[in-house]
């Protein structure tokens, strides 16, 4: 298997390590804002531990999911509104 | 005799427990709503740039051991969403199920972080994140790290950082640890050399900063700038002589909140820790005891100041204990064991307290909370609103959630709740554990409600 996963975000190609989280992937290529908060302003990866939701994205095509404990997997979408 | 019993949580906690249960006889279910096995502290490498560091710790090869032992099949990403008296309730791939008690409860803690402005700027993050994205992936959480709050957890991670590369800027410490902390470290050697280890990596590359806290996170989409003030020995900020640190990312702790939700679903009470600012899960901290015979309780949910060691070491005890209840005989090695366990986690709980004479929250640092800063993350409330809603007369923590929405967003509260008691307290001239605390609610998770229905609609 190979290590290395490619995932879409925001439209872009970004390479990913095969079992990392997908806020680490974002984290790692200098990706910081995984979404925008009810008025607007720019939020990304805080508890880092499942806890407190504020950093979700959507990801193939469903919305809130938290990027800090979802595994990359290939061909996978994430969008940010960054 | 082979009885079941169902352990919630496979941190260090959990996973003695799990292991204790099978050299006891019983048969433990271990369910975990991550990805693997540890927890946040026993967090496991897991791609080639983070096994690369191999700094395999003592604990490391502890917990490696404990999970050999401990484990037949744990149920992982598995959602431990809600409890009765017929058991826990658990999500898992799409079906739920009942596991029903005698149960041992590890939850553990999330992250005290008091807010101050710009808290929720991109870059900024809990010490728990940063720490997981380096232990975990190797992935430091910026080039440029300020790391502050409060605790010997700051250490650790400005240790973790500079390990995958980051550069700590500072190591900012509202406290200024008492003489009593040096006296407990020498009770427990092991805590001992693990501070010493981290002073001296920090030594002459980190300046750490003691009674100073910041104020203020400026950025624009991420945070660029941390602003340090000076606190007095009450914790509160000195005027003048701010500091303006550059960096690309800011690393936040100011203690643990224990992870009670589940616990008092299933029917357990909850006690203040005047030192920490918490609720703590009633039960005895060495032997996981609670009121309900058939119901142990370990590890941060119980004493948020004990850490790994005595999580692991009164998860063990419990799961001993547990089974003499139910009439096991233990084999004499197995005794031994018990025992060794038993004087272990009474070490571990001496040094603790040592910790909380050494470390106190201090109700004082919530006045950094300025009435701008967001304090509801999830529905972006910010403080003045719930100091205003409390200075109307609305003085119990669960009417200022229904006024103002703090605490109604996705994760219920779990991050604003320790700040809204403070909040509400401080505006009413009360004590944090006057003021109510947001009730846990099931599902503890969002849950997709074809399956709650599915399952009948139980809730």
């Amino acid at each position: 298997m190979p290590d290395s996963v490619v995932l879409q975000v925001d439209g872009a190609s970004v390479e990913a390590v095969r079992g990392e989280s997908v806020a680490a992937a974002l984290m790692r290529t200098g990706s910081r804002v995984f979404h925008r908060s009810r008025t607007g302003e720019p939020r990304g990866l805080f508890c880092g531990i499942g806890s407190c939701y504020d950093c979700h994205a959507t990801i193939d095509g469903r919305p809130h999911v938290r990027t800090c404990v979802t595994l990359v997997r290939d061909g996978m979408t994430v969008e940010t509104k960054s | 005799m082979s009885v079941d019993v169902t352990i919630v949580g496979g941190g260090p906690g959990g996973l003695a427990a799990a292991a204790a249960a099978l050299d006891a006889g019983l048969r433990p279910t271990l369910v975990d709503e991550n990805h693997t096995l540890g927890g946040q502290y026993l967090r496991e490498p897991v791609t080639p740039a983070a096994r690369s560091l191999g700094a395999a710790s003592g604990l490391a090869r502890e917990v490696s051991e404990l999970k050999r032992r401990a484990i037949g099949s744990p149920q992982l990403e598995a959602v431990a969403f809600d409890a009765g008296r017929d058991g826990i309730r658990v999500a898992r791939r799409g079906a739920i199920s009942t596991l029903p008690p005698p149960a041992i409860l590890a939850p553990g803690a999330t992250e005290r972080v008091v807010p101050m402005p710009g808290w929720t700027l991109p870059g900024v993050v809990s010490c728990g994140a940063a720490q997981a994205l380096a232990k975990a992936f190797g992935v430091p959480v910026g080039a440029s790290v300020v790391v502050a709050g409060s605790g010997p957890f700051l250490l650790a991670v400005a240790c973790q950082l500079m390990e995958v590369g980051a550069r700590v800027v500072a190591v900012v410490e509202a406290g200024r640890p008492a003489p009593g902390l040096a006296t407990g470290l020498i009770r427990d050697t092991g805590r001992l050399r693990e501070a010493v280890s981290y002073l001296s990596r920090l030594a002459g590359r980190v300046p750490i900063m003691t009674r100073h806290a910041i104020v203020e996170l400026r950025g624009g989409e991420s945070v660029q700038n941390a602003v340090i003030a000076r606190l007095d020995g009450d914790g509160r900020v000195r005027h003048g002589g701010h500091i303006r640190l550059r960096c690309d990312a800011v690393c936040l702790s100011d203690g643990f909140l224990p992870a009670t939700e589940l616990g008092e679903l299933a029917g357990l009470g909850v006690r203040w820790d005047p030192h920490t600012h918490t609720w703590n899960l009633a039960a005895d901290p060495l032997f996981g005891n609670t009121k309900i015979p058939n119901l142990h309780a370990v590890g941060a949910a119980v004493e948020p100041l004990g850490g790994a060691q005595l999580a692991a070491a009164s998860g063990a005890l419990a799961a001993y204990t547990l089974a003499k209840r139910l009439g096991a005989q233990l084999e004499p090695r197995a005794e031994a064991r018990r025992a060794a366990a038993e004087r272990d986690a009474r070490r571990r709980l001496r040094f603790a307290g040592a910790l909380r004479r050494a470390y106190r929250t201090r109700a004082e640092w919530y006045q950094r909370t300025l009435d701008d800063t967001i304090v509801c993350r999830c529905e972006d409330v910010r403080a003045g609103e719930i100091r205003e809603a409390a200075r109307d007369g609305i003085g119990d923590v669960n009417l200022v959630k229904r006024w103002t929405r703090a605490g109604m967003g996705l994760c219920q509260g779990r991050t604003c709740g320790a700040t809204m008691c403070e909040l509400v307290a401080d505006a009413t001239s009360r004590h944090p554990d006057e003021v109510g605390r947001l009730r846990p609610r099931p599902p503890l998770r969002p849950l997709p409600a074809a399956l709650l229905a599915a399952d009948g609609g139980s809730l």
